[in-house]
């Protein structure tokens, strides 16, 4: 089945108990994986809701990862520990960990295409390549001179990209874990007085690897992560930065999550004070060509292995909670911090609604 | 220091009986009556005169941090790692044996053998229209007066307005100039001479030769213009005009002090090459050369949106250059007499709101406190669990303002200020000083 963009649809909404930052699907697309705040591995089955999990991360689970096949599942925190998972095993326990990929503050990790490969980076200038089989450390790549924001690894297999802090991103040859070469997304990042604002906060090729894209937000205030979000293309041949993407209408926060579509457009997820929303991109187009809210800001999303379904984290809270100062309790007088949702998007048609039921 | 040992750490502490605002129930009138009525009774038994209370307070200057916008006291002083509303971050393990603060802190974490934190703040505004200053006056009972800023204040009370050089001085980002409103009804004799981006205002050298002689002379006419105005018509706005007048001619005398190209970049880069670093490293340098109280303000943390990552950079800042300033102060052998206060005018929720962000949080905050007249090493106060109330005992800003007061060796409950024949406290009545926590 053809999938466009624009025939995208709300599909529904699975609440968690605390806030999720990422998530996978299985196998065969019946359930989901998710993670977050309270470091719970969850497993949904997403015909009846029906929810497990197990306690996995001490730290904020930041990433999550899937093998080529799904049957391998990764999962990162924000201390720096992964864990390796049987994604089919019931229950779920680690078949591996690494307690320590990242020194401080763990914040993105990728999978090189063949499954092979797992690159991880954090709030210190380094990026580590593991094996994805058993964990064991096979590079420590050292250039950046500022945290490294997000990595990811080139279609071919033997490039690894990595974005930081001020918008500098290093192509690693994997093979001898030298940096090839310094591109540049320095529009990603702006100072305020002392505060740096922004970074390389997703990245991902084209199914190709004719062109990688950075994405983040262009700043304009201190600490308040309020901007406009943008993609910068960069030409994989040349090293050159191409015209940018950005929202066919106004939005103000930064991009959080990025991959391609099996149909060859780009996904963007955002969030903002008033909301998350979902872009969509063709190649060769600056403007997205679509896009759809959501109540709530977005994180990192996945599709489905048959592309009829993306499924998005969520970062605020179902029942409308929008933060605010000061003591505020609910109607039990208790301080309650906000859930999680993942959400489900699907470009499968609508199933039509009952007819009436004819009168006698 | 460090063999200084403290036994109040985690927060079991021992005030009077505190009301549910955390303020104490005596008043300054109630404790001026009893000590009058002690020490008549002690003359009269012909003993010595009892001293009304300690009041052996050691500071002679302040540094005072101002984190405007409002810090994380959950990404700095007071980590809860792994629990609903602890953040990303982890906690690391401090100088002193027991004491864990964020892992954002590495550098102070190795200072607070030398340093304290008051954990368990409580004040009264969720917003920083109404908290900022509030916060900065002590928030005194309204009595219609506008009550000075703490460098006004304590420059007032230490006696210091006629140094040699400005008593008050406040380094903030941004513009610089001389901030009279700082010292409210005390006038403009004590307000802040602020060094915008550290810079002093133009114009600082002073004309040597021939020239000098005009200069000079002229100011002796402009004196005397002012001396015969002053006496029927001054008003706080000419005062203030004298007062910028008296203010340049000290700095111009020591223009060295107020020159941030001449910080040495080795310095620069101890205290992290921030802009707070400089303005701290300048503090340092304004403090050994006799400045009695000196403010330095970063402003944008009032983090909404994106607290992780603005945290990572801002307390990174905060803590390297506050590490590099206690440092050297000690090194010089200034911290004994030197106190140092870093706050902001409340905390950031424990929710993490929809955009990564934490909104403002008056109900328990930390602020840290070290150097002279206090102890070094403890933690006064405890939060719950999870970080979003106070455990047991609160305090508010008053109760900070009674023990930076007792820390400088002014006694709040016995010292009053005289506006215009109106008596006035000194420090929120309603609060008393946290004598753990003085030396």
């Amino acid at each position: 089945m053809e999938v466009q963009p624009q025939a995208v649809r709300l599909e529904k909404s699975l609440i968690h108990p605390r806030q999720l930052l990422c998530c996978r699907f299985d196998a065969d697309g019946t359930r989901l994986f998710a993670a977050g705040h309270d470091g719970r591995l969850y497993r949904q089955t997403l015909a009846d809701g029906q929810l497990t999990g197990v306690d996995a991360h001490r730290g904020w689970v930041e990433v999550m990862l899937a093998s080529p096949n799904r049957l391998l599942l990764y999962t990162a925190d924000s201390w720096g520990q992964v864990h390796a998972w049987r994604a089919t095993d019931d229950p779920l326990e680690p078949a591996w960990t690494i307690e320590k990929a990242c020194a401080t503050g763990l914040r993105s990790a990728a999978l090189s295409r063949d499954g092979k490969l797992l690159a991880t980076c954090g709030n210190e200038p380094v990026v580590r390549v593991f094996s994805a089989g058993n964990g064991k450390l096979i590079h420590e790549l050292r250039g950046h001179e500022q945290p490294v924001f997000s990595v990811a690894f080139h279609p071919d297999g033997e490039r690894l990209v990595s974005g930081d802090l001020h918008g500098v991103v290093r192509d690693w040859d994997i093979i001898n874990g030298q940096c090839a070469r310094t591109l540049e997304a320095r529009s990603l990042f702006k100072v305020f007085e002392h505060y740096r604002q922004g970074g390389v906060r997703a990245m991902t090729f084209d199914p190709e690897g004719k062109l990688l894209y950075c994405g983040g937000f262009q700043g304009t205030n201190a600490n308040q992560a309020q901007g406009a979000p943008m993609v910068i293309p960069i030409d994989w041949s040349t090293g050159k930065a191409l015209p940018e993407l950005t929202p066919a209408t106004a939005f103000n926060g930064p991009l959080s999550d990025l991959a391609f579509h099996p149909a060859g457009f780009l996904v963007g997820a955002g969030s903002s004070e008033a909301g998350g929303m979902l872009w969509f991109w063709k190649p060769g187009e600056g403007k997205a060509v679509h896009s759809i809210s959501y109540k709530t800001s977005l994180r990192r999303f996945d599709f489905d292995p048959s592309g009829q379904r993306l499924a998005v984290t969520a970062f605020g809270d179902s029942n409308g909670q929008r933060g605010g100062n000061g003591r505020r309790l609910n109607e039990r007088q208790q301080y309650v911090g906000f859930n999680g949702e993942a959400v489900l998007f699907t470009w499968q048609p609508a199933v039509p609604m009952n007819p009436s039921p004819q009168k006698s | 220091m460090r063999g200084r040992s403290l036994t109040f750490i985690e927060g079991e502490v021992n005030i009077p009986s505190t009301n549910c605002a955390g303020r104490n129930d005596w008043n300054r009138r109630d404790v001026l009556q009893s000590l009058v009525k002690a020490s008549v009774a002690t003359v009269a038994c012909g003993l010595p005169r009892a001293l009304p209370a300690e009041t052996k307070g050691r500071a002679k200057r302040v540094v005072c941090i101002w984190l405007d916008g409002a810090m994380s006291q959950l990404e700095s002083w007071d980590p809860k790692p792994g629990t609903e509303f602890g953040g990303p971050f982890q906690a690391i393990p401090t100088s002193v044996p027991g004491l864990s603060i964020s892992e954002l802190m590495p550098r102070m974490a190795q200072q607070m053998h030398r340093f304290s934190i008051i954990r368990s703040m409580h004040t009264q505004y969720e917003d920083h229209s109404r908290g900022v200053i509030p916060i900065q006056q002590g928030d005194p009972k309204n009595r219609g007066v506008t009550y000075p800023l703490l460098g006004s204040a304590v420059v007032k009370l230490l006696g210091k307005e006629d140094s040699d050089l400005p008593p008050y001085i406040h380094i903030k980002p941004g513009s610089g100039g001389f901030m009279f409103q700082d010292a409210g009804f005390l006038g403009p004799k004590y307000g802040a001479l602020a060094l915008g981006d550290g810079k002093a205002p133009p114009n600082l050298v002073v004309p040597q030769d021939e020239f000098k002689a005009r200069v000079d002379r002229r100011r002796q006419m402009r004196d005397r213009l002012n001396s015969r105005f002053d006496q029927q018509r001054l008003t706080d706005s000419s005062a203030a005009y004298n007062q910028t007048y008296r203010v340049a001619e000290q700095m111009a005398r020591h223009a060295e002090l107020f020159d941030p190209s001449r910080l040495r970049p080795d310095d620069v880069a101890r205290y992290g090459g921030s802009q707070l670093g400089r303005h701290l490293l300048q503090a340092r340098q304004l403090i050994e050369a006799g400045v009695t109280f000196v403010k330095v303000t970063m402003f944008h943390w009032d983090t909404h949106g994106d607290n992780f990552n603005c945290h990572l950079d801002g307390v990174s800042q905060v803590d390297q250059a506050l590490a590099a300033l206690v440092d050297d102060l000690v090194v010089r052998g200034l911290y004994e007499e030197t106190l140092v206060l870093i706050l902001s005018e409340f905390g950031r929720t424990p929710k993490i709101n929809a955009r990564v962000g934490r909104d403002h949080w008056p109900e328990c905050w930390s602020l840290g406190m070290g150097g002279g007249g206090v102890q070094s090493g403890g933690v006064i106060g405890k939060t719950n669990d999870l970080g979003t109330f106070n455990a047991h005992e609160e305090y508010d800003i008053g109760h900070v303002y009674h023990t930076v007061f007792r820390a400088l060796g002014i006694d709040p409950l016995l010292e009053e200020y005289d506006n215009g024949g109106q008596p006035l406290p000194i420090a929120n009545e309603k609060c008393g000083a946290i004598t753990q926590l003085l030396a």
